[in-house]
């Protein structure tokens, strides 16, 4: 007898916690339906902040180093991390020949002002333009680094290479691995 | 010693300098570039190959800052120095081309210039491309030595 009545208790135990769980999963489906923001909002948690049309600039010891703008971008708070979209970055040099970036995407490192962008980056400066799949810059050494090949032109030359490191501050830029330049110059060796 | 050869000088439209290498350090702040390990730099029939060739650049008079253009001041190779130019080939250790002037100065011991059977050794010769002159330096203690095989019959 009794094991009969501890089964009736056990199955009745079952239809009242999968009664339980229907309820809540159409309560919360009825709620998800009328307050889409709150989906959205529950998306956006993981990524915290969405923001349209970004500014920001980065100073070191009280002197400007870049300053980028962005058509929008989306701040992982967990991560520290600003993922751009279209990113136009300035940085700015000591004699004035700023260098100008732009690509598709970027992300910002928010605790150390480091930036890698994505995705036909081209950046230029007074003297030359270069294009490359893939920039990274170190703000620690000032350095632009390039570790997917890199074609460079300027009025008189053209040169590609499959890596570079540029220094910001010293101006000294090396490139490595297949270095192939073309100068056209009126000069006959 | 000088000697001057005759140089059929075409007046043609100067063709593109192609540098290819292992690396390249380029020093926008001096105008400097160096292109470090295996380089071959060709134009038309003049090619140079060595273990490293530095070019110095100037800013061309009358560039603005809207279109500032560089120009090409000096050439200096260095290490295994070969270049073929003319019908010549020149073997030095050390390369340096004077772009305005177009004098070609190879210097380190056993800097050699041949031309066809012709060969001549110095210290240091400096060649003249205009028109084709070049003068060899022995050294301190080095020695000239040129062979020129004359081209006729000669004392016979």
């Amino acid at each position: 007898m009794t094991s009969r009545r501890l089964i009736q208790r056990l199955l009745l135990a079952v239809v009242v916690v999968s009664l339980i769980a229907i309820v809540t999963v159409f309560i919360g489906y009825r709620r998800a339906t009328h307050d889409p923001e709150m989906l959205m909002d529950l998306i956006q948690k993981k990524a915290d902040m969405h923001l349209d049309k970004v500014r920001q600039t980065a100073s070191k010891n009280g002197i400007r180093e870049w300053h980028m703008e962005a058509q929008s971008a989306t701040l992982l708070e967990k991560e520290k991390i600003m993922q751009l979209v279209k990113p136009d970055v300035e940085f700015f040099m000591e004699d004035g020949d700023n260098v100008f970036l732009t690509a598709d995407h970027g992300a910002i490192h928010t605790n150390s002002n480091r930036i890698t962008v994505s995705g036909r980056v081209s950046a230029n400066n007074r003297l030359y333009r270069f294009k490359t799949e893939t920039l990274d810059y170190d703000p620690e050494h000032r350095e632009l680094r390039a570790d997917t090949p890199v074609v460079l032109s300027g009025e008189s030359f053209t040169l590609r290479a499959d890596r570079m490191a540029m220094n910001l501050d010293t101006r000294i830029t090396h490139f490595e691995g297949g270095v192939e330049g073309i100068i056209s110059e009126d000069l006959q060796l | 010693d000088t000697g001057s050869q005759p140089v059929a000088s075409t007046a043609t439209a100067p063709q593109q300098i192609h540098i290819t290498s292992q690396r390249l350090t380029s020093d926008t702040a001096n105008n400097q570039a160096e292109f470090i390990g295996n380089v071959r730099a060709t134009q038309g029939e003049t090619q140079i190959t060595a273990d490293s060739l530095k070019i110095f650049f100037s800013e061309k008079s009358g560039a603005t800052d809207a279109s500032p253009a560089q120009s090409m001041e000096k050439l200096v190779a260095t290490g295994n120095v070969e270049i073929k130019f003319d019908n010549r080939l020149a073997v030095a250790r050390q390369a340096v081309y004077i772009t305005a002037k177009r004098v070609l100065i190879l210097t380190g011991p056993g800097a050699t210039v041949t031309s066809g059977d012709n060969i001549i050794t110095g210290e240091t010769i400096t060649f003249y491309r205009e028109d084709g002159r070049f003068t060899v330096e022995g050294g301190r203690n080095g020695q000239v030595k040129a062979t020129i095989l004359p081209e006729e019959a000669g004392l016979e």
